[in-house]
């Protein structure tokens, strides 16, 4: 499909839709039968007049009439040339930007996944876990072999609490052990589910058994302290995986791996019988993990399979490290399991050519590849199975990265065209190479479209505006042009007819007849011309919607995120811990931690946490604590419905306005969950955790990217994106001089009157100019219900040069 | 006698047919500086100088709009001398220089024969009106060029 090839479409193409060829046809006689007609009026010269002026006369105007529909003919030709090249390159433009897009979600959610797991593995609930096992298998391997006499003690009883590096030792007492407890060699089988309380009685019983008068006393019960500790541990990592993976509901499971490879916590409590104490030590994953040099880098596994999940798994990992250090050494490894497959098929299912009855058409597919050409996810998992190698042209397989493609095949015994997009990742994410597809029956880019109704714009306004590409309207001229001439023709033909009186009489039905031809032939071609304007202005005002909806669904996912962040935050123990424990030295530690969160989550411009009262008590832009240290907040939304919540997986948020926590901001927006009693999931609130998002940033780089584009990727000249809330109030945008920020905009009935999750598009007029507008509402995401917020995208129509 | 019909704004205008030499796409008016706003101007007739007469201030008064060009029609007039002996022998009479009426649209010929005529009526002071034409429901103003150019241009001599 490439747009260098000049008349692409000879009206025998067999795209040509046949009401097109039919037309032609109907076209080509009508002005074929001119010529006899010419004809005709020269011989009725002849004979009418004997006067060689007037003889002359009547036959210049037929030559005239020939010329104009010689000239006709040719311009017919060439409109289904410009008509189906033009809504090949609209088709083509809006297809690859949908396959594009597709592929930039999917980015951009995965950048956050890598965020997302190396600020966990930093949790010191794990380092702990991680390092109490690390105890304990040391511990249980002493231990055995003192128990069957291998080891001798250098320095008689110098045990150290917690380790039993030396030991006193009478082999002779432990001559009958041996073998008794097997486990102590080989220790990692008691990590599976339940296998190490179990053990932990029998390990008690046996040191009943042996009595207070046995040797290795001292060993014995802190080897036993030490299980009970990793028990304990062990426990704890698993509810702070499962807050984990409450809050940030895209993850199948979360797990903690033992150096060795051994599966010591997940998150996931229906799996968890099968998951813990699997040996993961030959997955590729877990290798890669523990290559990581500090805690800022990570592993992307591409999709495989694991043990731990029965579906394929795309692992995100890293290591954990000795007391939570950055920069300390690796002593394990965290795997986080992206639900990969419910998140592609959520974006796939997006953007698809929908029939009446709203089910995506025949023939169309959307599908994600890797960089060997092989099947992620799809639409259709019979044609397109995931695993398999994807029937597509070599072309459109191996893209490089940011290049989008698009061409012509055959699929599935269908006549199709394809059109493909590979990442170009998003911000310092680097993707992982992967590309985006969409497949359409070639015959949907050519069906005819029913005039978009109610569009509020007339056939000549829409061919007078910048919307039609230049070559349509320069087109539409000449037809109206060539209509006009071949009347006039007819009327001076008239006129001299009817000043010869009688004589002129027989050549009234000549002219008439001419009239006739002309103005069927110019009419009906000003149709088709004013149907390909309809159809474009349909192609645009659907980009608009695509490019609307792409920036509500970007700001929902963001929201999601912060949701996600907030739940897991205000579980953290720095914050009930010092809510509990009110003492500046605990407040300090709390502000210290939230410096910390805020330095890996840099889109927010502040974290703060509130007591009961509503006095901040900490925040991690320290430099403010003065200041916002005078502030109550208990008359804020954002504090009063983040102390209603009940439980961890709630949360509440403030709707972009005015706030007195940062004065300096025009409109902040707010995310806040209660902090409980030990952490717990659920309880009254003892305080509260705020975050304020850097809305006007994020969101202003969100809509900069759903500007629509010419050809050459500029931003359309006049074209805008806003936000507007539940108010019709505009909350950021793009074109700060035409919907400010603020303002209130009076938008179309049909868009007011949107579904959550709807799309529409109008021409739409404000007092400053006209438009195109797409606007979609939102739809939220997953558990997050979005804000009632709309997103709109416009691009004037004013007359003037149009972008070709 | 047949009728060439054009519009005038909204309002439908006939003059004879023997009286039309030409009916033609327009070309470039030059403006006649300090002239009556009736008179549209100059123009260039294949190698012919005539004058236009903008028949919306013409006729429906020097207030209203000029007629867009670009769209608009160009009738030309046959003059005194080039007039047809039947146009004559009618009882027609045109202008002793070419004139160029600008309408907006030329709408067709129609015979006179199958339309009711009526002289102007009472109230109508303008003296080019000759009479009103009825055809299909539809009224239309019959104009006479020589009492229209009479009362455009008094002073013939200013007129190349």
């Amino acid at each position: 499909m490439s747009s260098t090839a000049e008349k692409r479409f000879s009206i025998f193409d067999p795209a040509i839709r046949f009401e097109h060829r039919e037309f032609y046809e109907r076209i080509v006689s009508e002005l074929n039968g001119l010529l006899p007609v010419c004809n005709q009026g020269e011989s009725t010269a002849v004979e009418i007049s004997e006067n060689p002026t007037e003889q002359e006369q009547i036959t210049e105007l037929m030559k005239r009439v020939e010329t104009f529909s010689g000239d006709l003919l040719e311009v017919t030709k060439k409109l289904f040339d410009q008509y189906y090249v033009a809504k090949e390159a609209l088709h083509r433009s809006i297809l690859t930007t949908t396959a594009y897009n597709k592929i930039n979600t999917l980015d951009r959610n995965l950048l956050e996944r890598t965020c997302d797991v190396r600020w966990w593995a930093l949790e010191t609930a794990f380092s702990a876990c991680l390092s109490s096992y690390g105890r304990a298998r040391e511990q249980a391997r002493r231990l055995s072999a003192l128990l069957s006499g291998e080891e001798m003690p250098s320095t008689p009883d110098s045990v150290v609490d917690g380790d039993a590096r030396t030991s006193y030792l009478d082999p002779e007492l432990l001559a009958d052990e041996e073998g008794e407890l097997p486990e102590l060699l080989d220790f990692a089988p008691l990590l599976r589910h339940g296998e190490l309380s179990a053990f932990r009685k029998r390990f008690e019983a046996w040191r009943a058994e042996r009595g207070p008068g046995a040797p290795l006393r001292r060993q014995i019960e802190v080897f036993s302290k030490t299980l009970e500790e990793l028990e304990t541990a062990i426990r704890l990592s698993c509810d702070r995986l499962e807050d984990i993976r409450h809050s940030y509901t895209l993850y199948r499971d979360i797990v903690l791996a033992t150096q060795d490879g051994i599966v010591l916590a997940n998150a996931n409590p229906d799996t968890r019988a099968r998951v813990l104490g699997l040996d993961v030590s030959g997955e590729s994953w877990f290798q890669k993990s523990l290559e990581t040099r500090n805690g800022t880098e990570y592993h992307a596994q591409d999709i495989s399979a694991s043990q731990v999940e029965t579906a394929l798994s795309l692992v995100y990992a890293t290591a954990v490290r000795e007391a939570s250090n950055e920069n300390g050494k690796g002593i394990g490894a965290m795997g986080v399991f992206f639900d990969f497959q419910d998140e592609a098929s959520l974006i796939l299912g997006e953007y698809m050519p929908r029939d009446a009855s709203g089910s995506p058409i025949d023939g169309a597919y959307s599908l994600f590849t890797d960089r060997e050409g092989t099947i992620i996810a799809s639409t259709d998992p019979v044609c397109l199975k995931a695993g398999a190698v994807a029937h597509l042209p070599r072309g459109n397989r191996c893209l490089g990265l940011g290049e989008r493609k698009s061409q012509y095949m055959v699929f599935e015994g269908v006549e199709s065209a394809i059109f493909s997009a590979c990442t170009d990742g998003y911000l310092d994410y680097r993707g992982l190479g992967w590309c985006s597809h969409v497949i359409v029956p070639k015959s949907h880019l050519f069906e005819l479209a029913a005039p978009p109704e109610g569009i509020g714009i007339s056939a000549e306004e829409l061919m007078d505006s910048c919307i039609i590409p230049e070559i349509n309207k320069q087109t539409y001229l000449r037809v109206q042009d060539d209509k006009e001439s071949i009347q006039l023709i007819s009327l001076n033909g008239i006129v001299f007819a009817s000043k010869l009186g009688k004589r002129g009489g027989a050549l009234g039905p000549i002219f008439n007849q001419i009239t006739r031809t002309g103005d069927f032939v110019t009419s009906r071609m000003e149709d088709i011309l004013k149907e390909m304007a309809l159809g474009e202005l349909k192609l645009n005002l659907q980009a608009l919607e695509n490019f609307s909806k792409q920036a509500i669904d970007l700001v929902d996912r963001n929201l999601f995120e912060r949701a996600a962040d907030i739940r897991w935050w205000a579980t953290d123990q720095y914050f009930w811990n010092a809510l509990e424990n009110p003492t500046a030295e605990n407040f300090h530690k709390a502000s210290e931690r939230l410096k910390v969160i805020n330095g890996s989550y840099t889109m927010y411009r502040n974290i703060i946490l509130a007591d009961d009262s509503g006095n901040i008590v900490a925040c991690s832009r320290t430099e403010l604590r003065n200041e916002l240290s005078k502030i109550n907040v208990s008359d804020q939304s954002w504090f009063q419905l983040g102390m209603r919540t009940a439980r961890s997986e709630e949360f509440a948020v403030q709707d972009v306005q005015k706030s007195s926590l940062e004065k300096s901001k025009a409109r902040s927006l707010a995310y806040s969950g209660g902090v409980r009693r030990g952490g717990a999931r659920e309880g009254d609130s003892i305080g509260v955790l705020g975050t304020l998002f850097d809305w006007d940033t994020e969101a202003g780089k969100i809509l900069a990217t759903c500007l629509p584009r010419d050809a050459s990727g500029n931003s359309i000249e006049g074209s805008a994106a806003f936000y507007t809330n539940a108010k019709g109030e505009v909350i950021e945008t793009t074109d700060e001089m035409t919907f400010p920020v603020g303002s209130h905009v009076e938008l179309p009935v049909l868009v007011q009157r949107l579904g959550k999750g709807e799309t529409a598009s109008s021409v739409f007029r404000t007092g400053t100019g006209s438009y195109l507008l797409g606007s979609s509402r939102t739809k939220g995401y997953r558990e997050y219900e979005g804000l009632a917020w709309y997103a709109h995208v416009v691009r004037p129509i004013g007359a003037g040069k149009s972008a070709e | 006698m047949e009728y060439a019909t054009f519009l005038v704004g909204e309002d439908l205008f006939a003059i004879p047919v023997a009286l039309v030499q030409e009916i033609g796409k327009p070309v470039e008016i030059f403006p006649i500086p300090g002239h009556d706003p009736r008179v549209a101007g100059l123009v260039n007739l294949r190698g012919r100088t005539a004058v236009a007469l903008d028949l919306r201030r013409a006729l429906l008064g020097n207030l209203a709009d000029a007629i867009p060009r670009r769209r608009s029609k160009f009738i030309v007039l046959e003059t005194t001398d080039t007039l047809s002996t039947e146009a004559r022998e009618m009882g027609l009479d045109s202008h002793r220089e070419t004139l160029v009426l600008v309408a907006d649209e030329v709408q067709g010929i129609v015979d006179g024969q199958k339309m009711e005529f009526h002289p102007p009526p009472a109230h109508v002071s303008e003296r080019y009106v000759e009479g009103v034409m009825k055809v299909n429901e539809r009224l239309m103003t019959l104009i006479s060029i020589p009492r229209l150019v009479e009362d455009l241009m008094p002073h013939k001599e200013d007129v190349p």
